[in-house]
């Protein structure tokens, strides 16, 4: 494992710029949003206008307040510890890194879902057990489509990954992992978590002032990422090599963002015992084709 | 229907009720017959008329006749449409302890106006369980607003009274919905009992708007003024009642209105129907997560509210309406427009509407939730498009053609699923037959004054006046006094629609919940302020309301 100043130098500049473009790009998708419903929508910066006025306001004494600020932040910790050791695993062989990768993701979606059990309001806990169930689903198609990965290709670091050839079941295995992301994403029409006017809420009805601040960046640090993985699985192969593969999975990303936003815009929101059967089905028509792209590609 | 049809079917009603009360009086005026029972008849009759002879539960009212004629009187308006006719039923009550049977058991309808007829007039209902409803819960318990000897400035002051919230044993949590709540866009309470995410059982908690204008309308106002008064019930379709509250008194006062002044009526009580129509679709939009039918929804209501500001002076609230006509005109120039505006409207609309149902989840989530089975939909008298919705095919511009409905052609869209998508389904198709009426009035539009000349109104005079609201049938029933009404009695489409709530939210999913209630397009005003405090484990409600003072 090595680490040379270009690439330190290239984790820091992406990382830093990551951490920057998140609320602009969130900007962007509202932006997006707006022209598709005929609106002019907020200006490019105003994601970062809302956190830094959330910053502002007076901090709220919450119900249980320890469980909820640790976790608050075990989740922002883990959101920006998981891109950033994407984007290091991706330039610096790592060993099992795509392991690794799992089990941050699995960490971090586990917090995700955890934090508003610990409060004790009812809204925002029949959010949490809708996002459960989606949530099940998903991360465990996440891990089926990486051990997949990591089996067909016979890979288990990121950074080999340019390196390998891209067979049809792989790609079908990207597309998988693009859905897993847009669903992680929480976008139409898997939003069940967050839908308020349908009495649920998820977290953000219990937080306010700096600690909905946190949240929310660190939800858009989350939704970059489950946005990157899919971008560099998918064009890694196309590159031959990982520097390339990171810099066009960073250009691609402004461009994913958008798609996402416009997608969503298009989409009503699903139902709790709708939305993870509909998923399964889907997942398990893809899950087939690719095993049999597998076998007769072999 | 012709006149040998009419007398047939009065007969009918006539001879079954002097089969059950031989000395029954009777009047035939307007639309409307007036029957006189004593209270020991009263169901019976009310049996007969509402199973034997199929009719449905418009309202019932109470009213202090004790300056008048030395009693409390309680009127049950019923409704006969395939024939066009309103049944008054009156029953005279003791003026010192008015008793009634309940007709609850036999039309569940009844309900709620016999409980506000016991907050307003004190009038005490026998085989029922009875509640307070309309007035706030601190409101003292012998004061009835409602009775004539009550001034209408009257400021009792509040005490809090406990309330304990007590659900049903098969419910795993409370979930506690309003009075303010992302879900409700107006104040009201809803307490949904669930287990995991199905709902099993709802309790419903409403009235926080009660303002008390019945009263000031026959304590304050003149005949004239009233009709503004009127227009502010609601905030969406106030026109339905400032013209249901005018037709009141022309019916009553036998006022000849010019044709002209009921086409204008009618083009604005159409505009107003298409704007709450779109408002609803984008609301619905909204509740199902699909925020781009949403807001394509309010655009193309803008052009609507625009035009409604070019020929009333006003978006909302218009003012046009007085008893005996209206204010503004309509010229050549605005009929033009108005045209123009027509065209463009049903063009973005019919594409609008096509993107809308190709969305799966509007059309997924909407199908087979909020379900109300036509027999319930029968029993609870629901209205408009609620009832439509579920297969009654009712709808009083047909069925009892008033302002120059009796001039147009249009179809009245029913569907017999009673789910969430037949609801929106019958607004959607309103819409457009809603574009095709004003065009057909546009286009006929006679000439002539718009206002009746030298009218006189005279006193006791009666008469029911319905007009379709967006949301149901609205009823103004009016008894003409000095200088203004005697008795005012106004009932909203939702008051009649709410009940059917419990029928459509029992066993729904909680995540149809909002939408189910929404279906019904509720509406209530927003004037209304409510405190709660903790004291030991039962939680204490106050409301403050009519002619309170804040604590």
């Amino acid at each position: 494992m090595s680490l040379d100043f270009i690439n330190a130098g290239l984790v820091l500049s992406s990382i830093t710029t990551l951490l920057f473009i998140v609320p602009i790009l969130d900007s962007i998708e509202r932006k997006v949003k707006a022209a598709i419903h005929s609106r002019i929508g907020p200006p490019i910066l105003q994601t970062w206008y809302d956190i830094r006025k959330l910053f502002a306001k007076k901090l709220s004494v919450i119900p249980n307040p320890f469980h909820v600020v640790f976790f608050l932040f075990l989740y922002m910790m883990l959101s920006i510890m998981s891109i950033t050791y994407f984007i290091t695993a991706v330039l610096v062989p790592m060993w099992n890194s795509i392991m690794v990768l799992i089990i941050l993701i699995t960490i971090l979606q586990t917090t995700f879902i955890v934090l508003p059990f610990v409060t004790s309001n009812p809204f925002a806990i029949i959010g949490a057990t809708r996002e459960v169930l989606l949530v099940l689903v998903n991360e465990i198609v996440f891990f089926i489509a990486m051990a997949l990965l990591i089996f067909f290709s016979g890979e288990t670091y990121l950074s080999s990954l340019p390196y390998i050839h891209p067979t049809p079941a792989y790609l079908i295995l990207a597309a998988i992992l693009f859905i897993v992301g847009y669903v992680s994403c929480g976008r139409q029409p898997f939003d069940i978590a967050e839908a308020e006017p349908e009495i649920a809420s998820g977290i953000l009805v219990e937080l306010t002032g700096p600690l909905l601040g946190v949240f929310v960046y660190a939800n858009l640090v989350r939704r970059a990422l489950f946005k990157l993985i899919p971008v560099y699985v998918l064009i890694a192969p196309f590159t031959g090599s990982n520097m390339y593969a990171l810099i066009t999975s960073l250009i691609i990303l402004p461009i994913l963002w958008v798609i996402y936003a416009g997608l969503a815009a298009l989409f009503g929101r699903s139902r709790v015992d709708i939305a993870p059967v509909s998923l399964l089905k889907l997942y398990s028509i893809l899950f087939s084709i690719t095993i049999i792209l597998y076998l007769v590609f072999k | 229907m012709t006149k040998k049809s009419l007398d047939h079917v009065l007969k009918e009603y006539i001879d079954g009720i002097k089969s059950i009360y031989p000395k029954a009086d009777y009047l035939f005026s307007n639309d409307t017959l007036f029957i006189v029972v004593p209270k020991e008849k009263l169901r019976d009759v009310t049996e007969f008329i509402h199973n034997k002879m199929d009719c449905y539960l418009r309202t019932c009212l109470g009213s202090d006749e004790r300056p008048l004629l030395g009693h409390f009187a309680l009127y049950h308006i019923f409704g006969d449409d395939r024939n066009g006719l309103n049944i008054v039923v009156k029953t005279y009550l003791d003026p010192k302890k008015p008793v009634a049977p309940t007709i609850m058991d036999i039309v569940p309808a009844a309900d709620w106006c016999e409980m506000e007829a016991r907050d307003l007039l004190g009038i005490e209902f026998e085989g029922r369980k009875q509640y307070r409803l309309v007035l706030p819960v601190g409101w003292p318990d012998n004061l009835h607003p409602l009775r004539k000897d009550v001034p209408y400035n009257i400021r009792p002051r509040p005490s809090a009274v406990g309330e304990r919230i007590t659900p049903p044993k098969t419910a795993t949590a409370t979930i506690p919905v309003g009075p303010y709540h992302p879900a409700l866009h107006e104040p009201e309470y809803f307490e949904l009992y669930v287990e995991g995410e199905t709902v099993v059982d709802v309790k419903y908690r409403g009235f926080h708007v009660h303002r008390g204008i019945e009263k000031l309308g026959e304590s304050r106002m003149n005949y004239q003024q009233v009709n503004f008064l009127a227009e502010r019930i609601c905030g969406i379709c106030g026109f339905v009642h400032s013209t249901c509250y005018a037709q009141a008194v022309e019916k009553a006062a036998k006022i000849d209105v010019p044709e002209r002044a009921k086409f204008i009526r009618s083009i604005v009580l159409e505009i107003e129907r298409i704007h709450s129509h779109l408002l609803w679709i984008g609301v619905a939009a909204h509740l199902l997560g699909y925020d781009t039918g949403f807001m394509h929804a309010w655009r193309i209501r803008e052009h609507i509210m625009v035009l409604a500001e070019f020929l009333t002076g006003s978006r909302k609230t218009y003012g046009i309406n007085l008893v005996g006509g209206v204010r503004r005109d309509i010229n050549e120039d605005k009929k033009k427009q108005a045209i123009e505006v027509l065209d463009k409207v049903e063009k973005d609309y019919m594409e609008y509407l096509k993107a809308l149902l190709a969305v799966p989840e509007v059309k997924k989530r909407a199908t087979e939730t909020g379900i109300l089975p036509k027999e319930d939909a029968r029993k609870l008298s629901v209205v408009g498009p609620t009832a439509r919705g579920s297969g009654l095919d009712r709808d009083v511009r047909r069925d009892v053609p008033y302002a120059a409905y009796n001039y147009v052609d249009f179809n009245v869209p029913v569907y017999d699923s009673g789910d969430n998508l037949a609801r929106l389904l019958v607004r959607a198709d309103e819409v457009i037959e809603s574009i095709k009426i004003i065009r057909q009035l546009l286009d006929q539009l006679p000439k002539g004054p718009i206002m009746a000349e030298d009218f006189e109104i005279p006193e006791n005079r009666a008469a029911v006046s319905l007009a379709e609201a967006p949301r149901g049938e609205d009823i103004h029933y009016i008894i003409t006094g000095d200088g203004r009404p005697y008795r005012w009695k106004v009932r909203a489409p939702t008051y009649q629609n709410i009940p059917a709530l419990k029928v459509m939210l029992k066993g729904a999913p909680l995540a149809d919940a909002p939408l189910t209630i929404a279906s019904i397009d509720p509406c209530f005003s927003c004037t209304d302020r409510i405190y709660v405090i903790n004291e030991t484990s039962a939680r204490k409600i106050v409301r403050i309301g009519i002619g309170l003072c804040p604590g």
